[in-house]
């Protein structure tokens, strides 16, 4: 199936979220969250792993930045008082 | 039309416009990536076939995304700089290149660990798998280079030659899933179609997508920002914000 109009689309999308926010929870219990029908060491390795790298990736350069404004701070500083 | 191109090329303008986009891109890709999260790990129902490891679709997919979107957009930064000479593309070369080897190497990742209780393997020689390992080298291929070289624009010349040679890796990867018989499957979404899952399964990816679209872009704001900070650490503007900074 393919859509006509982008107006088909839009309603077709707001009809499926409305539809799925009533989903109810798949599991009954936190273990059994963990557990993930026994793919729980594969689900949480990669949501950790991802996590892990997201987190790094965000972190590290507003440390660099940090880093970069109090150096040229210094060097700034060293230079006005050479002068 | 030409002055716009202009400013758009100057690393102060984008300095500052990035600086203002950047909390409204990193707020709303937490808020897209922790209700995506929430919803794909709990809401949406588990596979018929593959139970709940294809839970793990919600980060492979979008890093997957990623991984060739950031590539493809450090092509188009590579025409630029290599047919107007524009200073900005660089740098933004510069900052994207580990940020895309991050995505494939996720992508990779997550694509292993997914395998296994799905295919019983880590890895096959295939097609997909294979075209993303390639892609994964390419990015470390325009790391080396630009380290490797110290003059800035000698170096920023043949990264963006890498870039475009490597770019033929991009429709392989695309294609590689209908070119050749593979354990991968194929893209289950289309632009025109509707998808072939419940809207249960793929609106949470579809907000995950967004999400990690609105991450990738804050984190190269930053990691652009840092290297027109320290590329133009000569300059007026950069010496005037550096003591509005530390005077504070």
């Amino acid at each position: 199936m393919s859509f006509n109009s982008v107006a088909e689309f839009i309603a077709y999308m707001l009809g499926q979220v409305s539809e799925s926010m009533r989903a109810p929870m798949s599991f009954n219990s936190v273990a059994e969250f963990i557990a993930m029908g026994g793919h729980g060491l594969y689900v949480w390795l990669c949501y950790g792993v991802t996590l892990l790298a997201l987190v790094l990736s965000f972190v590290l350069p507003r440390m660099r930045q940090r880093q970069l404004l109090r150096e040229q701070a210094q060097r700034l500083r060293r230079e006005e008082a050479g002068l | 039309m030409k002055v716009w191109f202009y400013r758009l090329g100057s690393p102060k303008w984008f300095y500052d416009i990035a600086g203002r986009c950047l909390p409204w891109l990193a707020w709303s890709a937490l808020l897209l990536i922790a209700i995506g999260t929430v919803w794909g790990l709990v809401f949406a129902p588990a596979d018929y076939q593959q139970g709940n490891s294809f839970r793990i679709m919600y980060i492979h997919v979008p890093t997957a995304f990623l991984a060739q979107s950031c590539y493809l957009m450090m092509a188009v930064a590579a025409v630029i700089s290599l047919v107007w000479k524009m200073k900005l593309c660089d740098l933004v070369i510069v900052a994207a290149a580990p940020l895309g080897a991050a995505f494939t190497f996720l992508a990779l990742f997550t694509g292993a660990v997914w395998g296994k209780p799905t295919w019983g393997t880590w890895w096959v020689w295939d097609a997909r798998l294979t075209a993303m390992l390639i892609l994964l080298f390419l990015y470390f291929g325009v790391i080396a280079l630009q380290h490797a070289i110290q003059d800035k624009v000698a170096s920023a010349r043949a990264t963006a030659v890498l870039i475009l040679v490597g770019v033929v890796n991009i429709p392989i990867i695309k294609y590689s899933v209908e070119w050749w018989n593979t354990l991968h499957q194929p893209a289950s979404f289309k632009l025109t179609e509707k998808p072939a899952m419940p809207s249960e399964m793929w609106l949470p990816l579809l907000v995950m997508v967004l999400g990690f679209y609105c991450f990738f872009a804050a984190v190269l704001f930053m990691r652009t920002r840092n290297e027109i900070l320290d590329r133009e650490r000569r300059t007026k503007w950069v010496r005037e914000l550096v003591q509005k900074v530390s005077s504070r």
